[in-house]
């Protein structure tokens, strides 16, 4: 190609790293505001609307945070699973069945326990629901190579049905309609005043991102996921267990999923219902597809992931702005986060090599 | 030493034989027991395998091009963005001509898009494909819902006029199951052998393979690997956008947000069911449509209709659990999922 | 490994500069606090509106109706201004609601069953403003003082159909295209049935299952199972006119005559040679009510019902036409086919639909069709001869139910 040519960079700065994410926003953004300007809307105006509706007053950043609480979680876990290039992408499936036994053991298990304990016993049994399903694809991947893309896809189609089951049938409510009786209110998770933030979900969030950085950073396992990641290969050769590492991240990235269904049952729904996962009618908007985004805007980074679930659920928060302020389809939304995903992975190559303008 | 080898190449190769016969059989077998199931219980087998050809069609076009993506090397999942995008677009297209051709073309042009976008990133910028497609995915489905308004619920007065073929059309069962569609149907059932005969049996083919198992030997051999992948990744691109162009186009006769309903994903499932095989492509899209469409037939038995809704999913999973027990490997192309470069 | 800690903490003190200048600037970007005027005391007081969908208002069904309804009322009061969220997931009507009062809105509208418990708890967040939940949920009725409830219901409509219904088909079989087995949908199902058998007891109804409100690929699929199974009449409870193009497609294909109504909203378009009737909403009958008493700042925290016997609901292929016109076949099939009623005497179906019609419009409940005797499929006694059945149950308790005669799913 004429004047432009790739060099290898001895040496990847952070600070170029940190630039070319910046720039791969930006140009996402422009994009994005081309089709916005096609579409006859004035980008700008949007933008402002789409930030401030983010981040722009104390309720707004309440409603950004509440949407963080399942990002977080959901993000933290796929982090693990991306580290290892183990695709998962069963998060919604995974969410739906932490989702489901939560419920259950709210309705149905009376239990003569304090509240405290009975929502720690949910949140363990989501969690453990969630890390089965999905290990499920890891034995499947580990004795017969089945592709982890395939079998989680089509476990999230058979988590949803599972769903649809319970709601139409026998977990039914009073009411008759797709959802179940309201959990007894001591099983409510507390929320900070006038807001939606169920912060035992988001201590608990806080508290996994933590301790993921600390167990990727500083432990051998956390390495060897890495260096497996990297090179399956030459991680096999030096002895790392496939199986075991495999199994142990789709555990951790299920099991966090599950923990995030949970604490949307108990902290915002109060019961089980269609939508938990953060969905609507037609467009697909589990929080398990768009943790995917979370986990690589947070550069496979357990705390970078904290921080790109605030920003990302912002953008979902202003959205919502866009609609009732400016009459735009809550799908742009969508189509920006893409455009920021795929800028940011094209952008990526930046960091590794160097662009240089030959002339002639 | 020389008949030893041909000893065991022949054991060899009558144990795949065998293999393949096994699998031959089972499946005329799972096949002869559903047609006896159905007209047992009084349905008539010819509409059936209609329906469920008809709606396996925009599996099978998607699984189509996807096969060849992946052949040269790239995997993208955005299927499902490039499905709604076709849809929306394609009906766009259909309304400002008035012609539904003109759907098809703007569906399988808009696909072809979004494709080059991705591959730009993924091929130039040796950017991660898993990520990508997501990325195309989420962008794809939002850029449907936006442009889509203008024509959302709008009902287009002219569709694809079914297309029976005489004489063919009346024979028993396999008259209605391959000869009584609209012409998208048959373009897509055309695809099929067409798509295997020029990857398996043509140059370019052989080149697209190459590219995907080994293409630092490709290069070497004097192809230009990066306009293979894009032009296998645009081929994919169009093929999805056609079959998103179908559900609104020729389908259903207007466009609804959402209505292509993860299909897209189904046919990245499909892509490694059907080996890379455009015939297995076929296969796969009928197993599927077919159990979809067969889960309705078992609802007057009185199980649980959303546990029925469950079996397509779980018959595909356990079908290629069936398929690897056998075959060991899968033979996905070996540079799946790698960029190229000329280090 | 300390170069990595590095590049982690550089980057993630990075986007915390990012956010916090993202914040910023969304910050100064805020649209900027509006300026209370004045209103002198002649000038109607105004009021703004929100709706907050579940599904697209392209969708020929829900939504739609229910935004005709708002367009209707915004256009008809010049004091009145509406906004509108659709494609609203449940885990976010409460942001929606939150984000409506604080722009101004007084009085919000939900529509979608499932947003039932979100309503209850903005109201509580918002004691000042008023907020009606479409469908209702009896466990939370009168929960808040200013959360009402309305709902408008079709399943008297969708008997007069079924009259239709057993009268036109040739084959006695006919089918129902149903989104999920909830109680409302077999509430219509049922009523469905009903009126087919009423007139035609030979006849034998298929229902199949979606599994999704808004799927029309599957809707069309099962449109065409039970078309092929022999139904030439089919009713549905589905969010999308999929079934009405595959009975019109089936038609232009063969010839053969499917005949379907419209739901919601009018689906001729769709089906010119096969609709023959249909169920129709006026929602602004309930957004005109319910607004005129928001503006005086009156909220009703009741169950508002409406049936035939107000004008909420219409019987109908399209406003204004009971039946299809256009259909002339078949009206002459509904005025030829008699049946022996055990008041009438012998009459035509075509007479009886329009006695039924104005029975129902009748404001006490004159006429109705879950009377007894009645059974369920599974020999089950559901109604006893002469009992008219309960209220709660007919309106919360018939998911599953399914009366003797239909083949369930």
């Amino acid at each position: 190609m004429f004047g432009l040519k790739m060099e290898k960079r001895a040496v990847s700065s952070p600070w170029v790293e940190l630039g070319i994410s910046g720039l791969s926003i930006v140009i996402a953004l422009t994009a994005g505001a081309l089709l916005l300007l096609l579409q006859g809307f004035n980008p700008l105006r949007v933008y402002s609307i789409l930030f401030s509706g983010g981040f722009g007053s104390l309720p707004a950043l309440a409603e950004t945070l509440t949407k963080t609480i399942p990002l977080l979680l959901i993000g933290v876990g796929l982090v693990f699973a991306f580290s290892a290039k183990v695709w998962n992408i069963g998060a919604p499936g995974q969410m739906l069945m932490g989702a489901i036994v939560a419920g259950g053991i709210g309705l149905f298990l009376k239990l003569d326990i304090p509240a405290s304990a009975h929502i720690a016993l949910m949140f363990i049994a989501g969690g453990v629901a969630g890390a089965g399903f999905a290990v499920i694809c890891a034995l499947l991947n580990a004795k017969l190579r089945l592709d982890m893309v395939i079998s989680t896809l089509m476990l999230n189609f058979v988590a949803l049905k599972l769903l649809i089951y319970l709601l139409d049938g026998p977990w039914q409510g009073a009411a008759g309609f797709l959802f179940t009786d309201p959990l007894p209110p001591q099983l409510y998770l507390p929320m900070l005043a006038g807001t939606s933030i169920h912060y035992p979900t988001l201590i608990i969030g806080i508290a996994a991102a933590i301790s993921a950085h600390i167990f990727m950073r500083r432990t051998k396992l956390g390495y060897e996921i890495r260096v497996f990641g990297e090179n399956p290969k030459a991680a096999e050769y030096a002895g790392i267990h496939k199986v075991k590492l495999i199994t142990l991240v789709m555990a951790v990235s299920g099991g966090l999923a599950g923990l995030a269904g949970v604490g949307e049952v108990l902290g915002i729904h109060h019961m089980l219902k269609l939508g938990v996962d953060g969905s609507g009618l037609a467009y697909v908007s589990s929080y398990g597809y768009t943790a995917i985004i979370v986990a690589w805007l947070g550069k496979r980074s357990a705390l970078g992931s904290a921080l790109a679930a605030f920003f990302i659920a912002g953008i979902l928060s202003g959205g919502q702005d866009l609609q009732t302020i400016l009459g735009i389809p809550y799908a742009l939304v969508s189509a920006i986060l893409g455009l920021i995903l795929i800028g940011l992975i094209g952008g990526a190559i930046l960091a590794r090599y160097k662009l240089l303008f030959r002339g002639g | 030493m020389g008949l030893h080898k041909e000893y065991s190449m022949k054991s060899s190769k009558r144990v795949r034989l065998g293999k393949k016969a096994l699998g031959f059989i089972s499946g005329l077998a799972v096949a002869i027991f559903l047609i006896a199931y159905l007209e047992l219980s009084g349905v008539d087998t010819g509409s059936f395998l209609n329906r469920a050809i008809m709606f396996s069609t925009p599996l099978l076009l998607a699984t189509l091009g996807e096969i060849y993506a992946e052949r040269s090397g790239v995997v993208n999942l955005g299927i499902e963005g490039m499905m709604s995008a076709g849809a929306a677009i394609g009906m766009i297209g259909a309304f400002a001509a008035e012609n539904p051709w003109v759907g098809a073309l703007a569906g399988m042009v808009s696909g072809a898009l979004l494709a080059l976008l991705f591959a730009a990133v993924v091929i130039h910028l040796r950017g991660m494909q898993v990520p990508a497609g997501l990325g195309l995915f989420m962008f794809g489905l939002g850029f449907s819902g936006v442009v889509g308004k203008a024509v959302s619920g709008k009902k287009f007065l002219f569709s694809f006029a079914k297309l029976p073929i005489p004489v063919l059309s009346d024979i028993p069962i396999v008259g209605k199951a391959l000869f009584d569609y609209v012409p998208m149907v048959y373009l897509a059932l055309a695809l099929v052998p067409i798509m295997w005969f020029v990857l398996f049996k043509t140059r370019i083919g052989l080149n697209i393979r190459t590219v995907g198992e080994n293409p630092a030997a490709a290069d070497s051999a004097g192809v230009d690997v990066f306009r293979m992948r894009y032009l296998c990744v645009m081929v994919g691109g169009a093929l999805a956008g056609l079959g998103g162009a179908f559900f609104s186009v020729a389908w259903m006769g207007y466009w609804l947000e959402g209505m292509t309903a993860g299909w897209g994903w189904v046919a990245i499932a499909l892509t490694i069911f059907s080996l890379w095989n455009p015939l297995g492509a076929l296969l796969g899209s009928l197993l599927f449509g077919g159990v979809y469409a067969f889960q309705f037939e078992l609802q007057g038995l009185g199980l649980p209709v959303h546990i029925l809704g469950m079996l397509p999913y779980l018959v595909t999973l356990v079908a290629l659990i069936c398929l690897l027990l056998f075959y060991r490997r899968l033979g996905a192309p070996s540079a799946l999922l790698e960029p190229y470069s000329r280090e | 490994m300390g170069e990595i800690g590095v590049t982690t903490r550089i980057f993630v003190a990075a986007i915390v500069v990012v956010a916090i200048v993202a914040g910023i600037i969304g910050f100064l970007a805020s649209p900027g606090k509006e300026v209370r005027v004045e209103v002198p005391v002649e000038v109607q007081p105004k009021l703004k509106a929100g709706f907050i969908y579940v599904g697209p208002i392209g969708d020929n069904g829900w939504t739609a109706a229910h935004n005709r309804g708002r367009e209707i009322v915004d256009k008809k009061y010049d004091w009145l201004e509406t906004t509108y969220a659709e494609l609203v997931p449940e885990a976010e009507v409460g942001a929606y609601i939150d984000k409506m009062f604080k722009e101004g809105a007084d009085v919000v509208f939900t529509t979608s069953f499932g947003f039932g418990w979100e309503t209850v708890k903005a109201g509580g967040r918002w004691p000042t403003k008023i907020l009606y939940h479409c469908s209702g949920d009896p466990s939370i009725h009168g929960t808040a003082p200013n959360v009402g409830f309305y709902f408008a219901d079709f399943y008297q409509i969708y008997y007069l159909n079924g009259l239709m219904a057993g009268a036109l088909t040739k084959t006695n079989k006919i089918g129902y295209v149903a989104a999920y087995e909830i109680s409302e949908v077999c509430r219509h199902l049922n009523a469905f049935y009903l009126g087919a058998k009423e007139v035609n007891p030979n006849v034998v109804m298929q229902v199949k299952v979606t599994g999704s409100w808004v799927d029309p690929a599957t809707d069309a699929l099962n449109a065409k199972t039970l078309m092929d199974w022999g139904a030439d009449v089919i009713g549905f409870t589905a969010d999308a006119p999929a079934i009405v193009s595959a009975a019109q497609k089936r038609y232009e294909e063969t010839g053969k005559k499917v005949y379907t109504f419209s739901h919601y909203s009018s689906m001729k378009a769709f089906g010119p040679d096969v609709v023959i009737s249909g169920q129709l909403v006026h929602w602004e009958y309930w957004y005109d009510y319910l607004l005129l008493r928001a503006q005086q700042h009156e909220a009703e925290n009741w169950q508002h019902w409406a049936l035939l016997n107000t004008g909420a609901v219409e019987l109908g292929s399209d406003f204004g036409e009971p039946i299809n016109p256009a259909l002339t076949e078949a009206i002459s099939q509904l005025k030829a086919k008699k049946v022996k009623d055990p008041v009438l005497g012998e009459v035509s179906v075509y007479d009886l639909i329009f006695y039924r019609l104005k029975q129902f419009q009748d404001v006490r409940t004159v006429y109705e069709p879950f009377t007894g005797p009645l059974r369920d499929v599974k020999g089950n006694v559901l109604l006893r001869p002469g009992e008219a059945i309960d209220g709660y149950k007919l309106w919360w308790g018939l998911e599953k139910t399914y009366v003797e005669g239909i083949i369930p799913p």
